[in-house]
């Protein structure tokens, strides 16, 4: 188990390697002079020079990189061109409600998806099947921001149940917190349904094939005690795997959302720092989230050494 | 080597004609795939949208006209106008043409590109390193975060858009690909191809890549999709493609402000996308489900007729001392495939006595087991299978159970256990718990009691240190403390009927004899009866009284083992005899087998079933279906034509 885990953790640093180095070589894809381009028109060739003089441009590439993970490496983000703070206080005061939203909406994508799922393949082609077909065909094709822009019009607007947009943090109490998320986090949460409703399906499906099922079947279990004893903890590793991937389809779908509901998260942050091309933020808040990402799949794969004991041991 | 390229070509040729056969098959399973078909439909309604734009929607999609700006559907605007006066539906139609347009790019170059860097990757190992690491990297980026962050630094534009697309989609292409290598170049076919001495490109190109279109076919279609709906969601923040252009994301940015007084503005392009993406998706599934043996599956038709039931609560009871324990009459199992409804089992009648051990005999194909699985009922009765005939346990038939009943009569009454123990035991459950599941299933015993019994079993099969063993994985196990485990979870409710499906064939050779001899000792001291199934004629001489010998679904020969090894009657049962290899027998003489191989149950010949391929047939063979009848003076039955003639004759 130790020995698993270590391997696993020193498989993590090429990733974050290859990870930290696309992330600083997102400042090479600018056309011309990077600092020109975050100045604009109007700057004097002093302050562009200044500004080179500051972000390390003039050193040779690989010095340049090893400064930069230096202070990455340390926590030092650099500053926000725009904001006039460090990216590491932006990102700390942009985190909560990402997290908020990301968290709902996985809570929502899991309560949905695994019971539809398991029971879809339990009973192949019967009502439960067919409804997952549909729903999961729903949820591919219509895009999150798409749907949530129909969610508001008819909760929202039309019903007037939930509010419009905002954000109102989890001090201000649990409901008020959940009142301004569920939508945001059902459009979100929906998409992500649809995904893990078919990865349950197919696992159970797969399970469902192998000689084990006719061992229990042969033993008098029962059709319950098959699908829930025998064949969902087997299935389990996909669709854990799964729900560890949607975490990061779910802070991208968070970028796209959060603007719609205006919702002041890390994705509002980047999609705002696009438009300032405030550079810093943009590598700190893409670096952050990659990394969290690699941390929630890291934490996936030592849930599963815990569920299927052939991982623990191999 | 011209004479190794011949045979490689040879070998190419072979899987060839293979792959025609299957493409029929795939074609007639393809037009009845309604996602398939729909998908392809709706492709080529946006694929004629597309290339036809200019005549399908005449108005100009950039013409301001601020009058007419925000009107409504109608004739003249059939999908309204926008905040600008222009015509929706000129911009929707040219909007679909730029979003599938970048969807076709995107899903093409990152194709390509994953493609080839899936094939090298997943071929040689030391490219595997270097490529996958970049790949991983690059995949531990939420994709549109890292489109967004790209398209942050080009600049918004269709070219732009589209590079950082395929850099976005290229790793996922990549892994499919490399995996499907990696599984191909497992085959035996490939690694042939190899010793052949097929050069690493040929084999690369020529041999690898076909088997991994399909699967690349499918992802292109999926990434068609969501290109489009990441283009939409980049354009919607404005990090996609430029304002005035219309793309399906620029139309719904535009859409966004004017929701709530001009739905239509969001709604029309919010369907195109729909549509488009919907097509790709269905098409891209439907693809799939062709290729996937297990979903082809949910093809085969439902059961017509519900099983007869009849509730009389199930009694274990005891049948008159002469009467056999296991009785079957005339089954007849009937199973749903692709290729229709196909007989596994086909008027099967044999007994069980009571602490007799029957042998089922047969190749592969020819109903053993699905005659085994049919006693317990183990195949889908909703989906699979049907049962006809009667199989009397103790008097009661057990076709005739509820569900409920049928499972008090499973692990407890009647036992089994199959040919691979590895995959027929849980991987997740630890040994004891499995066993303990038996028992609580079947008796009202608590779990501390239980897990001291399944140690107990542990022990009576053989199993050194049970107490640490029942705490194991199947996995750490070898191969015949695997089987013994299971015949200990049979065990464990001494049911008075164990049935072995080929208990010792994935066995090694010196484990075969131990696993054998602890069945056969179990049903010495336990007295519990045993259906023995197997191909090996020889475990069949040491270790039964009676035997059955099964061809395509038929009982051809059947009676005691001295008699019928003695003087075999029929044909099949013959040769099955003649391919053992006799120590004590005449070296000069070769070794026989039956000629040809076993025909699937779709292609029955008419007459007796084994006339193609049994050196006696005659017209009357090849056309009428001879009975299972004893010989005038004999108890063996047998179901030839030419059995009188033959019984005459030395074996």
């Amino acid at each position: 188990m130790a020995f698993y885990i270590t391997r696993r953790l020193l498989a993590m640093i090429p990733v974050l390697f290859v990870l930290s180095v696309i992330v600083f070589l997102i400042i090479y894809l600018i056309p011309g002079d990077p600092a020109a381009v975050m100045l604009g028109d109007g700057a004097s060739p002093e302050t562009i020079e200044a500004l080179r003089e500051q972000m390390g441009l003039n050193l040779p590439l690989l010095p340049q990189y090893l400064r930069w993970i230096g202070h990455t490496l340390q926590g030092e983000l650099g500053d926000s061109f725009f904001m006039r703070q460090p990216v590491r206080t932006a990102l700390a005061e942009h985190l909560g409600p990402t997290f908020s939203l990301a968290l709902l909406a996985e809570l929502i994508a899991i309560v949905i998806a695994v019971p539809l799922g398991v029971r879809a393949a339990s009973r192949r082609g019967e009502l439960a099947d067919k409804a997952l077909t549909g729903f999961s065909l729903f949820g591919i094709t219509v895009p999150g921001f798409v749907l949530s822009m129909f969610t508001v019009l008819l909760f929202s607007v039309q019903l007037k149940w939930l509010p419009v947009s905002g954000y109102k943090p989890l001090s201000d109490g649990l409901i008020t917190h959940l009142k301004y998320l569920i939508l945001p986090a059902l459009s979100l949460g929906i998409v992500q349904a649809a995904l893990l409703a078919r990865v349950t399906r197919s696992s159970m499906l797969e399970v469902l094939n192998e000689g084990f099922v006719k061992t229990a079947l042969a033993k008098g279990v029962s059709e319950q005690g098959i699908v829930y004893r025998h064949v969902l903890r087997n299935a389990l590793l996909p669709i854990l795997t799964v729900i560890g991937g949607s975490f990061g389809a779910l802070l991208a779908g968070a970028a796209v959302i959060e603007s719609i509901f205006n919702i002041p998260g890390m994705g509002q942050l980047l999609v705002n720092s696009v438009q300032r091309r405030d550079y810093a933020v943009i590598q700190g808040v893409i670096l952050f989230v990659a990394f969290a990402y690699v941390m929630v799949n890291l934490a996936v794969d030592l849930l599963c050494t815990i569920v299927d004991p052939r991982v623990r041991l191999k | 080597m011209p004479l190794l390229e011949i045979k490689a070509d040879e070998l190419a040729a072979r899987r060839l004609r293979l792959k025609r056969e299957n493409r029929k098959l795939f074609v007639r399973r393809f037009l009845v795939n309604k996602a398939a078909v729909t998908g392809s439909v709706l492709i080529a309604l946006v694929a004629a949208v597309s290339l036809f734009a200019p005549w399908i929607a005449s108005r100009d999609p950039y013409a301001i006209d601020v009058v007419n700006r925000l009107k409504a559907p109608s004739a003249v605007y059939p999908f309204g106008t926008d905040n600008f006066g222009r015509d929706l539906l000129t911009r929707v139609v040219y909007g679909t043409r730029m979003s599938a347009e970048v969807g076709f790019a995107v899903a093409l170059g990152s194709s390509a590109i994953g493609l080839v860097i899936g094939l090298y990757a997943g071929y040689f190992k030391w490219l595997d390193q270097i490529l996958m690491r970049v790949m991983d990297g690059l995949f531990a980026f939420p994709a549109v975060l890292l489109a967004i962050a790209m398209m942050a630094a080009l600049g918004p534009s269709v070219g732009n858009l589209i590079l950082c697309l395929i850099i976005v989609f290229v790793p996922s292409i990549a892994r499919i690909v490399r995996s499907s290598v990696l599984t191909a170049k497992e085959t035996t076919y490939i690694e042939a191809m190899h010793t052949l001495g097929a050069s690493h490109n040929r084999i690369i190109w020529k041999h690898i890549l076909p088997g991994s279109l399909s699967t690349l076919i499918v992802q292109g279609s999926f990434i068609f999709a969501e290109a489009i709906i990441v283009e939409a969601a980049l354009s919607f923040l404005g990090a996609g493609i430029p304002a005035p252009t219309p793309s399906l994301g620029n139309l719904l940015s535009d859409g966004k402000l004017y929701i709530y007084n001009s739905s239509w503005m969001t709604l029309f392009p919010g369907l195109a996308l729909v549509l488009v993406v919907l097509a790709m998706n269905l098409f891209g599934d439907g693809i799939r489900d062709l290729l996937d043996p297990h979903a082809r599956r949910s093809l085969t038709k439902r059961l017509v007729q519900p099983l007869k039931q009849r509730p009389a609560p199930f009694q274990a009871g005891s049948a008159a001392a002469d009467e056999p324990l296991l009785q079957i009459r005339e089954l007849k199992t009937q199973l749903h495939t692709e290729r229709g409804r196909v007989p596994a089992v086909d008027g099967v009648s044999f007994e069980v006595g009571k602490g007799e051990v029957v042998g089922i005999v047969g190749e592969s194909g020819c109903g053993k087991s699905a005659t085994a699985q049919s006693v317990l009922r183990l195949f889908d009765e909703k989906r699979l299978a049907e049962y006809e005939g009667e199989i009397r346990y103790n008097g009661i038939d057990l076709l005739k159970l509820t569900p409920k009943q049928m499972r008090s009569v499973r692990g407890n009454e009647i036992s089994m256990i199959f040919q691979d123990p590895l995959s027929s035991l849980n991987p997740v459950h630890t040994i004891g718990e499995q066993i303990v599941e038996t028992l609580r299933l079947h008796r009202p015993i608590g779990k501390k009691e239980a897990w001291t019994k399944a140690v107990e079993l542990l022990r009576l099969t053989g199993i050194p240190a049970p107490e640490r063993r029942a705490r194991e994985y199947p996995h750490q196990l070898s191969g015949g403390m695997r089987q013994r485990v299971m015949i200990a979870i049979a065990l464990a409710c001494e049911p008075q009927l164990l049935i072995a499906d080929e208990p010792t064939t994935a066995l090694d050779v010196t484990i075969q004899a131990q696993i054998l001899e602890l069945i056969l000792d179990l049903n010495r001291r336990m007295g519990m009866s045993v259906m023995l199934i197997t191909h090996d004629l020889g475990v069949v001489a040491e270790a039964c009284s009676r035997v059955v010998v099964m061809y395509l679904g038929q009982v051809v020969e059947s009676g005691d083992v001295r008699t019928l090894f003695e003087k075999p009657l029929h044909p099949y049962t013959i040769g099955l005899m003649q391919s053992i290899p006799r120590l004590d027998g005449d070296r000069s003489q070769e070794l026989a087998a039956v000629p040809g191989s076993v025909p699937s149950l779709d292609q029955l010949p008419q007459g007796c079933r084994f006339a193609p391929r049994c050196t006696y047939a005659d017209d009357k063979c090849r056309t009428v279906m001879p009975e299972l009848a004893a010989l005038p003076g004999g108890d063996t039955l047998v179901r030839c034509w030419h059995a009188g003639k033959l019984s005459g004759m030395e074996a």
